[in-house]
């Protein structure tokens, strides 16, 4: 029954929707996934002191993403966009082995908030056309992922922003893995 | 292990009604794998689900391609798996603290795969039929939605509703069983329960659980009665202010956790399967109270923890404020304020993110409106609370905030970061509305719809003009926005700069607009706020002077002349030079801005509202006017003042970076006093020509002629905007000069002839003096004209010992020597301010009189504030300042003031006079208030 009332309510909608929170430290490359999903352009970014929000409709279901600036400044505001948010993407530098406890801590706030429970955790290891990256096995055990997400489905997703590699293959993990919701 | 495992992970979803849980809910896991591209195990690595290597046996047997999709795949090791599930298994194995434990996670997962690949069915099917956008991913996708159909043809179809309710007869014993054959399944459910927040609350609540539960996160899994628990979170939940919309909740509650949402009908089937439950496994916990007082008691122990667990993150996170109330979830400006804040923040995050551009033309007159909600859109995040909120001239504000450099980031996290401000209580002279950021640098300031209006018709000249003089004296704009509450009313509001410094004592506030009509503030009065703001007339008793040696003085009148310039272009008046000094000999001993700035709010009834009792009297806009502010009253009626050393927030001592490159707010902030020669001096100007949004418009044209009648025309404030601008000019420039130099200035006239003639030929010649004593003489003559009672003549006679106030002793009474001697500044004006009583009967003062007093006036100055902090800042201070506030003067006569029909000619001279305040006593806090 629960297939049947989906069923139609794709049919009547068409597409599903998912709201995405993407977030990580400065630099990671946040904005360039973005634009790079949204336009399939490699775009020049200044560091974001706010956010960009972007609809991509890909694969069936419309992805509502919202990159947030991640200068350490500005951390404290990311808090202010869980709410609702259905999948957090979140970018790791996977170059930058400096700052990966630092994201860890970060990675460790977001998802251990309230709002953020239900969420979806998918890691990017972006930039790994970068001689010397680290590899997705090293970022989820850097990001310690297994303990910290342990109440969380996550992924880690290696990638590359400016060539758009593992992106879409994120987004098709985050489609496949939502939930949808029950019909009222 | 892991294979007698397995079942067990999948039964717990299973008990929705999947009487045979393992192939469809195996099946489904593997979909989700493939999809992920995790099926080869190598890509990416999945929560710790391949450990159980399930995933990948499911996968191979369903023949889904593995499909390497990108080239940094393939190096991985397998490795990783057999590592990962060998982790898996070990957890699970001994897993009596299973939730732990990948092991744990594991199951959940899987169970949320099967349960949601019978979900999403149709979905996927869907996808099927569409065009895909890469290959790869089509492959996978078409894997995974083949199976989904097996799945769904050979499941029962469970819908969501069904899984949701666990409690279906004969499934509910099969958990039940299941639990205690392996724990696992439980414990997945359990820690469904317990999720993050709740997890770390010690079921100390429950009388059995502790018992049999070592641990909080055990105590779910053991004993599977703690699904009982389930009520007590959902209430919890449901206290929460803000309930997750998504989705996927409703799903989730399938497993048996409750979704806030979660009809009553689903508890109910709750409480069954608790029963049965116990019935089948009864242990100890049968004694225990009945489900509903038990989950009473838990939600509230787990919220008074929540709560303390709150309030203890609050305290370390300095969410202190700096000045005033804080606006925090329990003041009824809340929602306002949050609302603002959302606004603000949304709107300058979106804008600042892009890349900078020049300015066009539609930049000036651009506006966008958002719509906020609970549940968010695609362009705009959740908000605790609907409401619209419009953003003006996005570009144009940004463009204005660089130049005047302030940080975008610095900007967003001091205004918006948290959503507490400080706020003034009192609606100012507008029935505007002030709050404060939490570090005292921003003013958020209500306007008026025409103010509103006018700021944005002007803001191209304001822009322009700022950029060529970035050091503008003007009250700087950083942003002008409207938000709206549904079936609310349009709040207009602009944040702006505030002038005054948060680390800083200001010693004493004047707000100087050249007119000396109505310009007094009844010294007496200070006694009891000894904060206020002051005017020109008290300014001028004090013989005051803004101490620029001669190139500050140079720089600082040029630059008023240009601001001036604008204004007077721009038909603006009415708008003043706030001048906050800080006497460095002072410094911050007195503390005064933690003692004294307490936040003051009008406390009480409506019944007194003196805006009300004078509403019919009023124009339109002013009806309007009075009735925002009263309206704004009543929201914050009940809110209570808190001095700042009572609250655990002071203010800073250093100064904190900004507004350094600022050449008036350069010297800590502001602009430091210098002598003849240039050397530092021992006060700090803190300046700017603030409330320019005031158009010389009917309102004001009225406001002239009715005072015309009665007041010398170029000696009421409301007078045409070029006027208004060259007099404005000329005060300031008059009391402008060094301490060197109004001494000289004293002996020379000294010397002068006793002629008051000569003396007011002398005068023209020294500018400075020219505007004061002229504009001195015409208010005692106009008192004069007024017939002004000689109540208080018998002091005359001390006039030799008139204090440095005898200028004013034009309108008010000389000083008698005793409060002179005892140095309570509050002896002179008064009585020219109260109502009737009168100043001196005689002719305008001589020069020599005043002359004579002039060595005083200084040294008076000073003794004033230093007298007056003592009495005003004892403790009872604020319930103190509070009543003063209001009633001191009889609050009607302030507002009937502004406007209204000609009525006895003793009254209107009385509402000339008073026309400058609208409110009859500035509140405690108006110094700090009256920045804009």
């Amino acid at each position: 029954m629960g297939a049947s009332i989906s069923k139609m309510m794709a049919k009547i909608f068409g597409s599903k929707e998912m709201r995405l929170l993407m977030l990580g430290l400065d630099a990671a490359g946040k904005t360039t996934i973005l634009y790079k999903l949204k336009l399939d352009q490699d775009v020049t970014t200044i560091p974001t002191v706010g956010f960009n929000v972007e609809t991509v409709t890909y694969k069936n279901t419309k992805f509502n993403v919202w990159d947030v600036g991640g200068q350490d400044k500005i951390r404290p505001l990311w808090r202010h966009y869980f709410s609702g948010t259905q999948g957090l993407i979140f970018v790791i530098d996977s170059n930058d082995r400096d700052r990966i406890e630092e994201a860890r801590t970060e990675l460790t706030r977001i998802i251990q908030d309230r709002e953020m429970k239900d969420a979806l955790l998918l890691v990017f290891a972006n930039k790994q056309d970068i001689a010397g990256a680290m590899r997705p096995k090293e970022v989820s055990d850097k990001l310690h992922l297994e303990k910290i997400a342990k109440d969380h489905v996550w992924k880690v997703e290696p990638s590359c922003a400016t060539t758009g590699e593992g992106i879409f293959e994120g987004l098709a993990w985050l489609s496949n893995n939502v939930k949808v919701p029950v019909a009222k | 292990m892991a294979d007698g495992r397995d079942p067990s992970p999948f039964d717990a979803p299973a008990a929705h009604g999947l009487n045979s849980p393992t192939p469809q809910e195996q099946q489904p896991s593997s979909v989700r794998d493939d999809a992920a591209r995790l099926s080869n195990g190598d890509s990416g690595i999945a929560n710790g689900k391949l450990a159980n290597g399930l995933a990948a046996m499911h996968l191979v047997a369903n023949g889904h391609p593995v499909q390497p999709t990108s080239s940094w795949d393939k190096p991985l090791p397998r490795k990783e798996d057999s590592g990962t599930s060998s982790g898996g298994r070990m957890s699970d194995t001994e897993n009596e603290r299973a939730p732990l434990g990948r092991g744990r996670s594991n199951g959940e997962f899987a169970r949320d795969d099967g349960r949601f690949a019978a979900i999403q069915n149709g979905d996927v099917e869907d996808s099927c039929g569409t065009t895909h956008v890469k290959l790869e991913a089509l492959d996978s996708q078409d894997g995974a939605s083949e199976s989904t159909h097996d799945i769904s043809r050979s499941s029962t179809k469970p819908g969501p509703e069904v899984m949701a309710t666990p409690g279906n007869g004969s499934s509910t014993s099969h958990p039940v069983q299941l639990s205690h054959e392996s724990n696992l399944r439980v414990p997945g459910s359990a820690h469904r329960l317990s999720s993050p927040p709740a997890f770390p609350l010690p079921p100390t609540g429950l009388p059995g659980a502790p018992t049999s539960n070592p641990s909080p996160q055990h105590s779910h899994r053991l004993t599977h009665r703690h699904t009982l628990e389930v009520p007590k979170v959902s209430s919890t939940r449901q206290s929460r202010e803000f309930p997750t919309p998504s989705g996927t909740e409703d799903v989730v509650s399938a497993t048996g956790r409750f979704s806030p949402n979660t009809p009553t009908r689903r508890r109910n089937s709750l409480s069954l399967a608790r029963r049965h439950t116990r019935s089948v496994h009864s242990d100890m916990h049968l004694e225990e109270p009945p489900q509903d007082e038990d989950a009473a008691r838990w939600a509230d122990a787990i919220r008074q923890k929540r709560a303390s667990k709150r309030k203890r993150k609050e305290d370390e996170d300095d969410d202190r404020v700096v000045v005033g109330t804080k606006v925090d979830q329990n003041h009824v400006n809340w929602v306002t304020a949050y609302n603002m804040l959302t606004g603000i923040r949304f709107t300058v995050s979106r804008t600042n993110a892009k890349m900078d551009r020049d300015l066009t033309d539609a930049d000036f007159t651009a506006k966008h409106k958002f719509s906020f909600d609970i549940t968010g859109n695609e362009l705009t995040p959740s908000a605790k609370y609907d409401f619209k909120f419009k953003d003006y001239a996005p570009w144009v504000f940004r463009h204005l905030r660089s130049i005047f450099q302030l940080d975008p980031a610095d900007y967003l996290m001091s205004l918006t970061s948290k959503y507490i401000l400080s706020e003034l209580g009192s609606p100012g002279k507008s029935g505007s509305f002030f709050y404060f950021s939490r570090d005292y640098k921003y003013i958020i300031k209500t306007i008026h719809h025409a103010e509103h209006k006018f700021l944005r018709k002007i803001l191209r000249d304001y822009y322009d003009h700022v950029q060529e003089n970035p050091n503008t004296l003007l009250s700087q704009f950083y942003g002008l926005h409207r938000v709206k509450i549904p079936y609310g009313r349009k709040i207009h509001f602009v944040v702006m700069n505030n002038l005054f410094p948060p680390h800083r004592d200001i010693h004493r506030t004047f707000d100087l607009k050249g007119s000396t009509i109505g310009r007094d503030f009844k010294e007496d009065e200070l006694e009891h706020n000894p904060r206020a703001t002051l005017k020109d007339l008290n300014w001028l008793r004090r013989n005051l002077h803004l101490e620029f040696g001669p190139t500050k003085k140079k720089a600082f009148i040029e630059q008023m002349e240009k601001d001036v310039k604008l204004l007077q272009k721009l038909k603006i008046m009415d708008y003043s030079l706030l001048v906050g000094i800080h006497d460095l000999e002072r410094g911050n001993e007195e503390n005064l801005r933690d003692k004294t700035l307490q936040v003051f709010q009008p406390g009480g009834e409506s019944a007194d509202d003196p805006v009300h009792a004078n509403m019919l009297m009023r124009t339109p806009s002013k009806l309007e006017t009075a009735r925002k502010a009263k309206e704004l009253r009543q929201m914050i009626k009940y809110q209570k003042p808190i001095p700042m050393d009572q609250t655990t927030s002071k203010m800073p001592d250093e100064m904190q970076e900004g507004r350094k490159n600022f050449y008036f707010y350069n010297d800590d902030g502001g602009f430091r006093a210098t002598h003849e020669d240039d050397s530092v001096g021992e006060e700090i100007y803190y300046l700017g020509i603030i409330d320019c949004l005031t158009h010389y418009s009917f309102i004001k044209r009225a406001e002239h002629f009715f005072k015309g009648l009665v007041n010398t025309e170029s000696q009421i404030s409301a007078i045409p905007p070029e006027r208004y601008g060259d007099r404005f000019v000329r005060f300031i420039s008059g009391v402008t000069k060094t301490r060197e130099a109004a001494e000289r200035e004293k002996i020379e006239a000294e010397h002068m002839v006793d002629d008051p003639r000569l003396s007011g030929v002398n005068m023209h010649q020294r500018d400075a003096t020219d505007v004061v004593m002229e504009k001195a003489e015409r208010q005692a003559e106009r008192s004069r004209q007024r017939g002004a009672s000689e109540d208080n003549v018998p002091n005359r006679e001390i006039r030799t010992v008139r204090s440095p106030s005898a200028e004013r002793g034009e309108l008010g009474s000389t000083l008698p020597v005793v409060e002179e001697a005892a140095e309570s500044a509050s002896t002179g004006g008064r009585s020219g301010r109260s109502v009737e009583s009168s100043p001196l009967p005689h002719a305008p003062m001589d020069e020599r009189d005043i002359q004579e007093l002039q060595p005083l006036p200084r040294d008076r100055a000073r003794g004033d504030s230093g007298h007056q902090k003592p009495p005003p800042t004892p403790p009872k201070d604020p319930n103190h300042g509070r009543i003063e506030e209001r009633p001191p003067t009889p609050p009607k006569d302030g507002f009937e003031a502004r406007r209204g029909p000609p009525t006895p000619p003793k009254d209107e001279r009385e509402r000339g006079r008073r026309s400058e305040k609208e409110l009859p006593l500035p509140p405690p806090m108006e110094s700090v208030v009256r920045v804009n």
